[in-house]
């Protein structure tokens, strides 16, 4: 089977754009968490990671754009030009999201900026961002709750093994919307306070807004990273709840590393987002998959659940991660609590990082693992 | 090496207020009838003897495709087997995204569901399939315009190519604003039609 690599990357955050200027804020502690008082997303104060207000002047386009196809159509434009990447019908681009333009639904007030009302449609988004770059056929759009970003990267390296294509951008991206918040607060899943995944005392998560896109290749580029192996099962077990015994996340951690060859991990980037139930399950998956004596972090104590881009973006912190040789603290943790014990990383620590495994986990009872590794190029 | 050939085991159209199975009518409440897509499906479930009470808690979307799946259960068993699911639609959840935007939006004083909210992702669908037929499986829920065979094919094909599944219950499953337009297929290694994009529009086009 072809190799495929995670060649080039972007980002844009609420600590900043651009993957090596976000790294390092977070190697300092810096969090992108903040309390908000927004009354368009909810009546109270909120924590979460929110994006700047106004992303208008990224994008002089011959169309109007939503808030969410600019920052789409301006980091995938970054990482176009920083790695060069033809756009044409041997590469693929690929979208994550979970709910794209939803914040257009039922709000004239946000019709009234001039907003196509068929963009909250996910294949009229796709289309529009498709327009600007000029490509010949809108992007795939895959929308796969939680773990959209990474199985955004499985799917993509899939559709280049099997020769469909030959290179892939993949783009993953999600609002703080009303929507979203109210439907997670009808869960009672959102933190009053800046999220803490894995601590004993976590109290849920909070909402956060990212775009990422990286850049898959066959060829490995200087500081390329190789997908050893990918694993995707479903719990069969319950719609919205994590499964108690971990079944889906087992299978998908089991399935990815005998694809890889069973390697030796240096780290695992969890997903850990900070409900009770959601960290429990993934302890206990990884204490039946013999990997809980491994380091572990969530990144959403940064950045909060940023959604449809979330396992893009902790894929390409954990990547930094192996770059810079430096293992990042899980942000918020302090006291052990979860259902098996974890080695959670309470300070950054340097060291020789080789390869990381990723995960997610998601609404439906889907998840996914994923296994990447250095390589010498 | 020449390709393996995939084929479609069994498929279920529902569109119209009719269910199509391998390409014949099986059920239907005849034209001209003022019968919603809602009541529609719940003929279904009645036709086919069904007791899953989870049935009443779905959207219209997982309604839908959990009867297209009994039917084709019944033609070609699946259950409990390694059958990866690869959906699409062009409105994702909207029926659920609506109900739960109208009363966040429309409602006074505003109001949030869980039972609603859980619906607003497309992907529930498979999960939904996943607890009745007990598949551990990889799930992907891609959306398109219309019904796309030629996206849909390559991937579907390439799952069963690295052998990460023995089977791929393939779908456009679009339950939106002009109703219900479903069509499930079982992919494998043998069968009685070809797995192509034009076989997969034929049996798609065919009942219109």
């Amino acid at each position: 089977m072809k190799d495929v690599f995670v060649s080039g990357d972007y980002m844009i955050t609420p600590l900043g754009n651009g993957t090596e200027a976000v790294f390092d804020l977070v190697r300092q502690g810096v969090s992108g968490i903040s309390l908000h008082h927004n009354p368009e997303i909810s009546e109270v104060p909120f924590y979460a990671g929110i994006l700047p207000a106004d992303p208008g002047g990224y994008i002089k386009g011959p169309e109007k754009y939503t808030p969410l196809e600019e920052k789409f159509i301006f980091c995938i434009s970054r990482l176009v030009e920083e790695q060069n990447i033809p756009c044409d019908e041997e590469t693929l681009v690929l979208l994550s999201t979970t709910k794209g333009n939803i914040s257009l639904l039922h709000r004239p007030e946000a019709l009234a900026l001039g907003y196509p009302p068929d963009r909250i449609y996910l294949p009229a988004m796709a289309a529009a961002i498709g327009r600007f770059f000029k490509f010949k056929e809108p992007p795939l759009v895959l929308s796969n709750a939680c773990i959209s970003g990474s199985l955004a990267i499985a799917v993509a390296r899939q559709l280049i093994q099997t020769g469909r294509y030959k290179r892939a951008v993949v783009a993953g991206g999600d609002e703080v919307s009303r929507f979203i918040f109210a439907g997670f607060e009808s869960f009672h899943a959102l933190s009053p306070e800046p999220c803490r995944p894995f601590d004993r005392d976590r109290k849920g998560i909070n909402l956060g807004e990212a775009v990422v896109a990286v850049y898959l290749t066959t060829e490995p580029h200087k500081h390329s990273v190789r997908i050893m192996g990918t694993g995707s099962s479903n719990d069969a077990n319950h719609i919205s709840g994590p499964s108690r015994t971990g079944e889906g996340l087992y299978r998908s951690i089991d399935q990815a590393m005998e694809e890889a060859g069973r390697p030796s991990l240096d780290f695992i980037s969890a997903h850990g987002t900070a409900t009770q139930y959601n960290d429990d399950m993934e302890s206990v998956a990884l204490d039946r998959c013999g990997l809980n004596h491994l380091p572990v972090h969530s990144m959403k104590g940064y950045f909060g659940h940023t959604l449809g881009a979330s396992g893009l973006l902790e894929t390409v912190l954990s990547i930094q991660s192996l770059k810079n040789g430096l293992l990042v603290a899980s942000a918020g943790y302090a006291h052990p609590g979860t259902a098996s014990p974890l080695q959670v990383v309470r300070e950054n620590r340097q060291g020789d990082l080789k390869r990381f495994i990723k995960t997610a986990s998601g609404f439906g009872g889907c998840n996914i693992a994923t296994v990447f590794e250095k390589t010498e190029v | 090496m020449k390709d393996p050939l995939f084929y479609i085991q069994s498929s279920c159209r529902i569109r119209n207020r009719a269910v199509w199975v391998n390409g014949e009518e099986r059920f239907s409440c005849g034209t001209g009838s003022n019968t919603t897509d809602g009541e529609f499906l719940k003929e279904i479930y009645r036709h086919l003897g069904l007791d899953y009470p989870k049935f009443y808690k779905m959207d219209l979307l997982c309604k839908a495709v959990f009867l297209a799946a009994e039917w084709i259960e019944k033609e070609a068993p699946f259950s409990g087997t390694s059958t990866a699911l690869v959906f699409s639609n062009a409105s994702s959840s909207y029926i659920s995204d609506e109900k739960h935007a109208s009363g966040l939006y429309k409602t006074v004083p505003p109001s949030a569901s869980p039972a609603v909210f859980v619906y607003t992702l497309p992907n529930i669908a498979a999960g939904e399939l996943s607890i009745r037929h007990q598949l551990y499986s990889e799930q992907v829920f891609f959306t398109f315009e219309q019904f796309s065979p030629d996206k849909m094919v390559p991937y579907q094909e390439g799952i069963l190519q690295q052998g990460r599944a023995e089977k791929v219950l393939g779908g456009w499953v679009e339950a939106g604003v002009n109703g219900c337009d479903i069509f499930l297929y079982l992919i494998a290694r043998e069968g009685g039609q070809k797995h192509t994009a034009g076989d997969l529009l034929k049996l798609y086009n065919q009942e219109l």
